[in-house]
């Protein structure tokens, strides 16, 4: 899976870096970094190999930089939309996990897709006063079924192989 | 101002190539010397290094 943050912290000031250098630095592909020179990152392109001041990317990298979003109490963040977004309806169903958590489900009031938080049973009382919160059991998964396995015929090949 | 000379930075390239791989420098001892290069250039005004003189170093020197 791709990397959507890139350390700019990799990048040294007082160097200076081809594609190739600058893409293994901070882990981008180089197309990365072409696609950057396209779309306004300085370099000394008077002849090849086009080189890029590491200040310069330092800089453009800073530019680029989406500081990271919390989402406040009572609110989930859609993938599909990218925002932060408060539940359909106030509602929102809680998926224990375990003893202690489970995951908020709710609907996005945008696209209508599931949005899901990681939220522990305190963090629930918290947002109660906010949201309309059901609490549901998990659906059983094999693993809880002692035995996993229907297939009944294995115990009796074993035999013929005798 | 400018901040670079692009022939410097080619010449610099090089230099830090042959620090890294032929005397075999660490990285830190790299970088030392490219912060120390580029406090000098950015002292002469990122003068073109084929114009160099002996002078322009002593004068750095002396602060």
């Amino acid at each position: 899976m791709a990397r959507h943050r890139f350390d700019r912290r990799k990048i040294k000031q007082h160097h200076n870096y081809t594609v190739d250098e600058a893409a293994r630095a901070i882990g981008a592909a180089k197309g990365t970094v072409r696609r950057w020179l396209k779309d306004g990152l300085p370099a000394l392109c008077d002849r090849k190999p086009f080189l890029i001041l590491g200040e310069d990317l330092i800089a453009y990298m800073a530019g680029k930089a989406r500081p990271k979003r919390t989402c406040p109490p009572g609110t989930c963040y859609c993938v599909k939309c990218r925002e932060v977004r408060e539940p359909a309806g106030g509602m929102a169903d809680f998926v224990l996990v375990n003893a202690k958590s489970g995951n908020l489900r709710a609907l996005c009031p945008a696209c209508d897709r599931l949005m899901h938080r990681r939220m522990s049973f305190s963090q629930l009382e918290a947002i109660r006063w906010i949201l309309d919160v059901t609490v549901v059991e998990r659906q059983p998964r094999v693993n809880d079924s002692r035995q996993p396995s229907t297939n009944e015929h294995l115990e009796k090949e074993r035999g013929t192989h005798a | 101002m400018r901040r670079h000379h692009p022939e410097n930075e080619r010449i610099k390239r090089r230099y830090f190539e042959y620090l890294m791989h032929a005397k075999q420098l660490s990285e830190a001892s790299v970088d030392q010397t490219a912060a120390a290069i580029a406090d000098f250039e950015h002292v002469t005004g990122y003068r073109d290094f084929r114009k160099f003189r002996i002078e322009l170093a002593k004068k750095y020197k002396r602060g």
